[in-house]
């Protein structure tokens, strides 16, 4: 013990070198930590947004936008898919849950999506405050939202066209908070949700007379298009006041049901629901009477910006996409899969910096190993003293070692404090929750290690040079004499 | 009692040091005179342990010094003998008293804090206590590492050239300063000096 104290007295004598060397290490340690909290912060919120989305339909374009935008939020839409369309593959005995979204308008830079109730089940999303969205102009805004804006239950606001704070506002068409979501740390906390009837009644609104918008609205739209869309709605709606979440995930399901007549098509049913592969034949097939059961003479404009499907069976992946990409106008994208792709693009980003960081470290090494050199070359009749005053070799030895580890250790411990401190600084990306990471991570646990491993490297020689010192040839050194 | 008995020390490529056989009884005083190259230095780090003789003997108070363990001699010389220099050794990144401290410490003996303070005071450095010993004078220096020669209240005191820096005044000062009676067991001084100045002090001389 006394070694270390010793040790820690002599890097306190020589404040500048011992400052110098601890900041470079710092900062190469910082980095590396930086980059851990990163990595981790990314994938466990994107893990927690994808929130068990197998696939998005959504406008042909780049399948990462499509996923940046429609389940990350933070990207712009590719475009606007037919709903009808979408709702044609999506009822489809592989698929078991299908989310449309309507994007197009923000408030204060929060995205207002039009959605159904079982978006927020998706996120587990809970009530803070009030009750969930059920008409038109009604939203439930989330945690982070209400935070940043002060919107309040019973609050009216207006939207504004596009995904930026500054732009055209709606101001015909003022929504109001029914609601207020308890923290997710999901992306669900920075989105304002509303019926997805309400983006539409926004941007057809201009041809309306807006004081009755709602279901007058929607009635009246549809019944001369299309008396199943309204209805299928307003179903929905019922499904929420009485918060039957089972019965209602299972209602597009059983939707699709009623009109499989067809014994061939109730077979493949039967199969897919069994957990059997389909040919792909079979799935075309089954598609395409999906489409002639709904579609004939049914002219539905309605468009949604993308659909999250949850499939049924791990069988979907290897039919469903290509289905949608080559037979439709639609592109289908899986979120694990683009965003895997769009990981390992950062991943060299972050091996670069990693390199930079490492080089940084071995640079600080080698400080170390300077400062301790030259320290003892200049105090070499301190260690012969230390050997008159009864020290054996291996303590000098002992000491140097010291010396290097507290410093590498020092350095690791305040690379770890300012990796944090840049951290907290740091402007969040808007799909990152506000997570604290005050934990060490494992990977900085290793980093300690390492860390520790340079200090030794560093100072094994000089230790070896006070090993060596001969305490008579340097107490006798002219110098000295 | 401290007993050598012939002595020989060669340098790798130099003559060999041939030592007269030296005594000194417990708390008797002995001047080792000699001129440069004659092997004063040689002859105190044999005794302090420091080098190892290639032959002879050199006993201190029944131990034979040339037949223990590096680390084993190391121990001893911190515990049982003081070592003085020409010039003041200290630990830099260490206070006066922290320097004493350190000379407890690493020889494994227990501290004993009352002591280093009477040191102090008889030395008349207790104010010095808390400062650097960089920034003291050459005579508080001197009566500094006096101190911490004393720290382990060893039995020897070995000083190398101690009064070959210093004006006559200073030099009796020295005088006066190992005579004081520092420690309560009484201390050998075996002083190696080519200072003619000093022989009139001592009864117990080697002329190398």
């Amino acid at each position: 013990m006394y070694i270390l104290n010793l040790a820690l007295k002599r890097l306190i004598s020589r404040p500048a070198n011992t400052l110098l060397s601890l900041l470079l290490f710092a900062i190469g340690i910082s980095i590396i930590s930086l980059i851990i909290l990163a990595d981790r912060q990314m994938k466990e919120s994107v893990q927690r947004n994808l929130a068990g989305v197998d696939l998005v339909m959504g406008a042909k374009g780049s399948p990462v936008q499509l996923i940046l935008s429609s389940v990350l939020h933070a990207d712009y839409p590719t475009g606007n898919i037919n709903l009808r369309e979408a709702q044609n593959i999506a009822r489809n005995p592989l698929v078991k849950q299908y989310i449309p979204l309507a994007l197009g308008d923000n408030y204060r830079g929060f995205r207002i999506v039009g959605t159904t109730i079982e978006y927020a089940e998706l996120y587990n999303a809970a009530l803070a405050e009030g009750r969930w969205f059920e008409d038109v102009p009604e939203v439930t805004v989330g945690y982070r939202v209400a935070r940043m804006t002060g919107l309040e239950v019973g609050d009216r606001f207006y939207g504004v066209h596009g995904f930026r704070d500054v732009g055209h506002a709606h101001d015909y068409f003022h929504y109001t908070v029914t609601g207020i979501m308890a923290q997710t740390g999901s992306v669900v906390d920075n989105l304002i949700l509303t019926p997805i009837e309400s983006v539409w009644a926004v941007h057809d609104g201009h041809d309306h007379d807006h004081d009755g918008h709602n279901h007058d609205d929607c009635d009246h739209e549809h019944h001369e298009h299309d008396h199943d869309e309204c209805d299928h709605h307003h179903d929905n709606h019922q499904h929420h006041n009485h918060d039957s979440h089972d019965d209602h995930e299972h209602s597009h399901f059983h939707q699709a049901e009623n009109h499989l007549d067809d014994p061939q098509l109730n077979e493949i049913r039967l199969r897919i629901e069994a957990g059997e592969d389909i040919s792909r034949e079979e799935m075309e097939f089954f598609i395409a009477s999906q489409q002639h059961a709904h579609a004939p003479g049914v002219d539905d404009h309605r468009e949604i910006t993308a659909m999250l499907l949850v499939y049924r069976s791990p069988a979907a992946n290897i039919q469903l996409p290509r289905m949608i990409n080559e037979s439709t106008n639609m592109q289908a994208a899986s979120p694990a899969l683009e965003l895997n792709r769009l990981f390992s693009l950062l991943a060299f980003g972050f091996d670069a910096l990693n390199l930079i960081a490492w080089a940084i470290i071995i640079i600080s090494g080698i400080n170390i190993f300077v400062h301790l050199w030259n320290t003892l070359k200049r105090g070499i009749a301190e260690i012969a003293l230390m050997r008159v005053m009864g020290a054996g070799r291996q303590k000098v030895f002992v000491m140097l070692l010291v010396q290097g580890m507290i410093l590498a250790f020092g350095g690791w411990i305040a690379g770890v404090f300012l990796a944090r401190a840049i951290w907290w600084f740091l402007p969040s990306f808007h799909f990152m929750p506000d997570v604290a990471f005050a934990m060490l991570q494992p990977g900085e646990l290793l980093l300690l290690i390492y860390a520790l491993a340079t200090g030794l490297l560093a100072s094994i020689i000089p230790a070896w040079m006070a090993y060596r010192t001969d305490v008579h040839f340097t107490l006798t050194r002219p110098e000295n004499a | 009692m401290l007993t050598t008995h012939s002595l020989i020390f060669q340098y790798p490529y130099g003559n060999p040091f041939a030592f007269p056989d030296l005594q000194c009884k417990a708390g008797e005083s002995l001047l080792i005179l000699g001129e440069s190259g004659s092997g004063k230095t040689t002859l105190l780090h044999l005794l302090s342990g420091i080098l190892t003789p290639q032959s002879g003997d050199l006993e201190v108070d029944g131990t034979k010094i040339n037949q223990l363990k590096n680390t084993e001699r190391d121990v001893f010389r911190g515990k049982q003998m003081g070592m003085v220099f020409q010039k003041h050794f200290f630990m830099e990144g260490l206070s006066v008293f922290e320097n004493l401290k350190a000379a407890q410490k690493l020889s494994g003996s227990l501290s004993d804090i009352s002591h280093l303070e009477q040191l102090m005071e008889k030395l008349g450095i207790s104010h010095l206590s808390k400062k650097k010993p960089y920034k003291l004078s050459q005579g508080e220096q001197q009566r500094f590492s006096i101190a911490r020669a004393l720290a382990n209240k060893p039995s020897y005191l070995l000083a190398d050239e101690p009064t070959s820096s210093l004006d006559d005044r200073n030099c009796e000062k020295f005088i006066e300063l190992i005579r004081l009676p520092l420690t309560e067991k009484p201390v050998s001084w075996i002083i190696a000096t080519h200072d003619q100045r000093l022989k009139k002090y001592f009864s117990n001389i080697y002329e190398l």
